[in-house]
């Protein structure tokens, strides 16, 4: 059977000093086999970039072994077998299992030197992951030499890398930050204490609670099927996309108002071009973010929310209806500006209350639509 | 068509708030060069109209009616125009007003087809 060492790492200090294998550390070895077999995978996929996944033959192929152990401190030999015999002897994909080898190795390197732009270039960010499982039976007297192909200078892994490869990848495949999700409930474990929750825009996340909102998450789950929908604010886990991945702790939990600005706002950003009788532009997320902020900053709970609706030309209109007025602000997320137009009902069609244009970057601006709303509100028969 | 014919209008899933339509449902946008598209209720009934519009691959949570009178009362004329395949279609014409104007007459509009109630909306 055709056969190929493609890595030969030597383990140094503390216990591998007689030359044995600590059977704890085996684990770490075979860590170093998936991850061998996952990045020549990538390898594989970056060479055939319109395939979605490997040849269904790709991973049977070969078999990684533990070939043989050498002196020298402890050496283990990792080889790619072929399982079957093959034409002129040669290695399914033999390149890529090289490649992988050579591209852990090189990526280990990158971290020893602390990293650059490109280090992700030997490896895909999230198969950094591995890392998490080798090497963490590394004693801090104990560290790994590799030596790649290409014969350049040995590179020392230990566990000051290790944690430095999981600093970094940390920063690049997940990061917490403080949050705050709407949504609908739609499981809830009392108790456990968790719940599930499906955001108004993204994937669904888990998250556990203290018993004080036992009676806010009922209400949510019980209205599932309904519109009730939840604020859940606390600490959220993303990946480096910025998406939500899971809700690590939970510190407030709250009934929306059915009007919330924030929970339309995340409505439309599930919105595709085409919304409107297949036509109709979508509104841009950076356009959402910036409006969303600005309302937070400028739009004060003590006033009432408004109807919020998207526009044909991917917009946002707010409306209001207080006693006999109404008032209606038209939005141009990209411009930043609104159209605002106030008007008893009652009166003269030509008459208007107010007709404005609106610099919403402006806080003063939302502070003149605070103040004509308060004026509105006394008015109001 | 007559004054009291009822116009009917489909409201997008996306114009619906808390169970109140926007006033947007009323008002021409751009690709309508001012003339709102409706069907005419002498020739079509709620459901009917309902059924055309979902087979053009186009969703409504139902369906909203004005009255033609209404429609003169805010100086909008009302016209047949019927197309290929659906002889039903009318427009209600906004090019006699512009800017804010058009925004205050789809607002009477939606209000007065808030009066008058759904006429027909597919779950119910």
């Amino acid at each position: 059977m055709a056969k190929k060492d493609i890595l030969r790492p030597r383990l140094r200090g503390g216990r591998f000093e007689n030359g044995a294998i600590p059977l704890e550390f085996l684990g770490d070895l075979a860590q170093l086999h998936k991850m061998v077999m996952d990045v020549a995978k990538w390898h594989y996929l970056q060479d055939h970039p319109t395939r979605q996944r490997v040849p269904s033959g790709f991973a049977s192929a070969v078999e990684i072994q533990l070939s043989s152990l050498e002196r020298g401190s402890a050496i283990p030999v990792i080889s790619i077998f072929a399982i079957q015999e093959t034409w002129r002897g040669e290695l399914p994909y033999e390149r890529y299992f090289s490649d992988a080898a050579e591209s852990i190795i090189e990526y280990i390197r990158s971290a020893v030197q602390g990293f650059s732009e490109s280090s992700n270039g030997h490896i895909r960010p999230k198969l950094l992951k591995h890392f998490i499982n080798f090497g963490r039976n590394l004693r801090s007297d104990e560290f790994i030499e590799f030596q790649s192909t290409s014969g350049r200078t040995l590179v020392r892994f230990d566990q000051r890398i290790r944690m430095r490869i999981l600093e970094f990848s940390d920063s690049r495949v997940a990061y917490t930050k403080k949050s705050a999700i709407r949504g609908a409930v739609s499981e809830y474990d009392q108790d456990k204490m968790s719940f599930e929750m499906q955001p108004i825009y993204g994937q669904k996340v888990s998250g556990r609670v203290h018993q004080q909102y036992h009676d806010i998450l009922m209400d949510a789950f019980n209205g599932y099927q309904g519109d009730a929908r939840a604020l859940v604010e606390g600490v959220g886990k993303y990946d480096h996309q910025d998406r939500l991945l899971a809700l690590e702790s939970v510190e407030r939990v709250t009934v929306l108002h059915p009007l919330d600005f924030h929970a339309c706002l995340d409505e439309f950003r599930n919105m595709r071009d085409g919304w409107l009788e297949g036509d109709g532009k979508a509104p841009p997320h950076s356009g959402l973010d910036w409006l969303s902020e600005a309302f937070r900053r400028g739009y004060p709970d003590d006033i009432p929310l408004p109807y919020t609706y998207p526009t044909y030309e991917g917009g946002v209109q707010c409306e209001w209806t207080i006693g006999q007025f109404y008032i209606e602000i038209k939005i141009d997320l990209d411009a930043r500006k609104g159209n605002w137009v106030r008007f008893n009902e009652n009166s003269d069609f030509s008459v208007f209350e107010d007709e404005e244009i609106l610099n919403l970057d402006d806080p003063s601006a939302w502070a003149w639509m605070a103040a004509k709303i308060r004026d509105t509100l006394e008015r109001a028969e | 068509m007559n004054s009291d014919t009822l116009l009917y209008r489909m409201v997008s899933p996306s114009w619906m708030r808390s169970g109140r339509p926007t006033s947007q449902t009323f008002n021409p946008t751009p690709k309508d060069n001012g003339r709102l598209s409706v069907y005419d209720g002498d020739q079509i009934s709620p459901q009917n109209a309902y059924e055309h519009y979902a087979s053009l691959g186009y969703k409504a949570v139902g369906v909203l009616a004005i009255a033609v009178e209404e429609c003169a009362s805010l100086n909008l004329t009302v016209s047949p125009d019927p197309l290929p395949g659906f002889p039903q279609h009318a427009v209600i014409d906004f090019t006699a007003l512009s800017g804010n104007g058009i925004a205050r007459a789809a607002r009477a509009l939606n209000k007065s087809a808030n009066a008058l109630g759904w006429q027909y909306r597919p779950s119910a």
